[in-house]
């Protein structure tokens, strides 16, 4: 905040404790000495108002809570922008660029983000051990392992089941992580790679470059591939849509649209792989629009024996029989 | 103790709290509680504490059978159980719980036994000419007395700390594994919680049944101020007959005492009573109440008085009974009525309370069902048909394995993927998912509710659970 903002809220908070000890002192003084301490006041009716002094103890009670306020602003934020003396209460203004690393571990100063950060710290260094044992060895020999699998179905459950479904068979627009096509690859280094780092796959929007018929065409000679009967479209759309494919997808999906896991573009022969439908209209919506499919990194959350762990349990998934190492 | 009888109001024997009829049921009643308590938390059955106040699950295991955060509800029930019987007992007795059942009384009693047999009895602690507190001596005079009072004083106390750190163990050990935590405790290694704890609550018992004493009882106890709203004419309590008492034979200071009394009394009669003003009723209550000013605020009906002067009135050949437990109405000549509205209403509530509690301990659930919906609406699956996903988490809370059947309904031709069978063992959950998929062509609504069922292989009746079936509009 500004210098006048800060300078603002200070002078208001010592401006209230200043006036709340005045208002405390000024009530708590004994009556002069000329006046009965008992005496009543006659008010209405004969209604009395006695006015006694405050208690001492509540009096002291008071004032002590001022000097706790007092030392507490002076310790901790709370006058504006000044930080206070309290150590460790730098790294709060998130506008200064040197000051934006986070509460280290055993760093003093107390804010909620900093505790957080703490059972963050605490939480890893409980749990890592759990995982260690596992970053030697081999995907497929963790697969084997009953213990690190459901350390592995705990994980999925927690982080993977939002989009590819409690039993990992996706829906569209999410893989099915438990049959046997990959668009990235399914050997356990792809597979974890894919946890790990991510993945973005592009489908160029065609609408610009196909018009309308052409589109349709394309769209028939893809779904020919997959092996469905062909009675909406001629065999003239086929060939032009082969024409089509040849100019513009065999670059990515290879010529026979066997696909290509570098690029994870689907093999286009298998209907199962279309991750967005294998119908006329989907092909077609895919086509003219386009498609971007990502899977978020889990190695900034998660740490790389974790997706270790969870590789292997994809890995798992999809088979059955899991590979010797 | 010496036979003499003493008509002077100064203390030079008491009589012993334990030696009267009421006093030995006081005391073999407290033994037996005590007992209990100490004995319970090192009871087993087959392998489990027999009984075990979990705080970090949270549950309460009694014999087997665990409650868990569910059934605290139950804690209720417990609760009116023991409210209903306390004040049908209070409206029929008075103050029973208070003299011979309540821990405090139970722990004074077990204090004061501990100090009598350390120091004596209070008769012996002091001998006449010896110097008392009140008086000042020079520093240097210690007498061999003296010194022998001060080990003894010391050893007293040391033996309540101990009673009382045995009593905070045994408290922590309905919530711990008590034979880990006496171990862990007398060897150095519990955690500095524990000891903490430990430390406090020793010196809370010690201060409190060593130092308060009955002042809890006249300041603190809420039960001691709810007599006057409890009791009625005819409850029976701790009572003086003053119709057979008065006019009292005896000291001088008491006259305008039994003066009064007797002018209030129709009996006009001015040969002397029956209490000869010994005042052993007075020295040996442990409120310090004068029972025969009437039943008081700070009576805890412990009788006694009711022992003293019965021993005294053996000892000057009267009948027993000039104090004992009687009815207001009962010593005004009236017929005593035992059971009246109020006396059958507590009791009938707490029978009823009682077989309410058993009824929902016997029947309370032993199987619980959680389903959620996953959160991704509806998937096609090869056939054609609309799949939605569910996980089904299932708690086994009985004694035994149990093997569950698992179906749903709501939707024709409902086809379960997954297993429909499962084990599941005692005091375990389980978590499993299943895929429900319906045709197409059977879904009439884009959400449709459906109930999944779970039955166990037992008669317990079978678990209904609501959740939603989600698919394309129609």
């Amino acid at each position: 905040m500004n210098l006048f903002w800060s300078l603002f809220i200070a002078a208001m908070t010592l401006g209230t404790l200043a006036g709340t000890v005045w208002l405390l002192l000024a009530s708590s003084k004994d009556l002069p000495p000329e006046t009965d301490e008992h005496a009543v006041r006659q008010t209405f009716d004969g209604i009395g108002e006695d006015n006694h002094p405050l208690p001492r103890w509540w009096l002291w009670l008071f004032l002590a809570t001022i000097v706790f306020a007092l030392g507490y602003l002076l310790l901790f934020p709370g006058l504006g922008s000044w930080r206070g003396l309290w150590p460790g209460y730098e790294n709060l203004d998130p506008r200064d660029a040197s000051a934006t690393q986070p509460f280290a571990d055993q760093q003093s100063g107390w804010t909620s983000a900093h505790a957080w950060e703490r059972e963050v710290e605490q939480a890893r260094r409980n749990y890592a051990p759990l995982y260690t044992r596992y970053a030697a060895q081999p995907v497929e020999q963790i697969a084997l392992d009953p213990q690190a699998l459901q350390l592995g179905a705990r994980l999925f459950a927690n982080n993977c089941t939002q989009c590819h479904g409690a039993d990992a068979k996706g829906v569209p627009g999410y893989p099915n992580l438990t049959d046997e096509h990959w668009r990235w690859g399914g050997t356990p280094q792809a597979i974890e790679a894919s946890i790990g780092q991510g993945r973005q796959a592009v489908m160029p929007a065609w609408s610009g470059v196909l018009d309308a018929p052409n589109l349709a065409a394309t769209a028939a000679y893809v779904v020919q591939l997959t092996g469905q009967p062909s009675a909406e479209y001629s065999a003239a759309d086929l060939q032009t849509g082969q024409k089509n494919y040849a100019t513009y997808c065999s670059a990515c999906h290879g010529p026979t649209g066997q696909g290509l896991a570098a690029l994870g573009a689907p093999d286009l022969t298998q209907s199962a792989n279309y991750l967005y439908g294998s119908d006329f209209a989907a092909v077609q919506q895919t086509l003219r629009e386009g498609r971007q499919g990502v899977m978020p990194a889990q190695e900034p959350w998660l740490g790389s024996d974790k997706v270790h762990v969870l590789a292997a349990y994809i890995y798992h998934l999809s088979n059955a029989e899991p590979a010797q190492p | 103790m010496s036979e003499r009888i003493a008509l002077r109001n100064v203390p030079t024997q008491r009589t012993p709290l334990g030696r009267g009829r009421f006093g030995v049921i006081r005391q073999r009643l407290g033994g037996l509680f005590l007992a209990i308590f100490f004995l319970a938390p090192w009871l087993t059955w087959n392998g489990q504490p027999a009984l075990r106040l979990d705080g970090v699950q949270p549950s309460i295991q009694v014999i087997g059978n665990s409650f868990g955060p569910q059934d605290f509800y139950l804690l209720i029930g417990v609760a009116l159980v023991v409210i209903f019987t306390l004040l049908a007992v209070t409206v029929w007795l008075g103050r029973v719980w208070c003299g011979y059942a309540c821990p405090q009384t139970v722990w004074i009693a077990l204090f004061v036994a501990c100090e009598r047999f350390i120091e004596g009895s209070p008769a012996r602690s002091f001998a006449p000419g010896d110097a008392t507190s009140s008086t000042r001596k020079p520093r240097n005079a210690t007498t061999n007395l003296q010194r022998r009072r001060f080990w003894r004083r010391l050893l007293k106390h040391g033996a309540w700390l101990s009673i009382a750190l045995c009593t905070a163990l045994t408290l922590s050990g309905y919530c711990l594994p008590i034979r880990s935590l006496a171990e862990a405790f007398f060897t150095g290694q519990a955690s500095v919680w524990t000891y903490a704890w430990s430390t406090f609550l020793t010196l809370a018992i010690y201060g409190n049944a060593g130092w308060l004493r009955e002042q809890v009882c006249l300041h603190m106890c809420p039960y001691a101020r709810l007599q006057s709203v409890v009791l009625d004419p005819q409850t029976r309590t701790v009572a003086y007959n003053a119709q057979r008492g008065e006019p009292r034979n005896g000291a001088s200071h008491s006259v305008s005492h039994s003066a009064a009394l007797s002018e209030a009394l129709s009996d006009t009669d001015l040969s002397t009573g029956d209490c000869i003003a010994c005042t052993r009723c007075v020295q040996v209550c442990p409120t310090g109440i004068d029972i025969r000013d009437g039943l008081q605020l700070a009576c805890i009906g412990c009788a006694a008085c009711i022992d003293a002067c019965d021993a005294v009135m053996d000892k000057v050949q009267l009948p027993r009974g000039l104090i004992r437990y009687a009815s207001h109405a009962e010593l005004n000549g009236q017929p005593a009525a035992i059971l009246r509205w109020r006396l059958a209403g507590w009791a009938g509530l707490a029978v009823l309370a009682f077989g309410v509690l058993s009824w929902a301990i016997a029947t309370r659930p032993l199987t619980l069902v959680d389903v959620s919906k996953d959160r991704l609406l509806y998937r096609l699956t090869d056939a054609g048909r609309i799949e939605n996903v569910y996980r089904l988490k299932i708690t086994n809370k009985d004694r035994h394995a149990h093997v569950y059947s698992l179906n749903a309904s709501g939707l024709p031709n409902l086809h379960w993927q997954g297993s429909q069978r499962i084990t599941v063992a005692a005091q375990a959950d389980i978590d499993i998912v299943a895929a429900l998929s319906v045709a197409a062509s059977d879904l009439t609504e884009p959400t449709a509710r459906i109930i999944f069922t779970v039955q166990a292989d037992s008669n317990a009746p079978a678990i209904d659970t609501p959740s939603r079936f989600t698919g394309p509009r129609p």
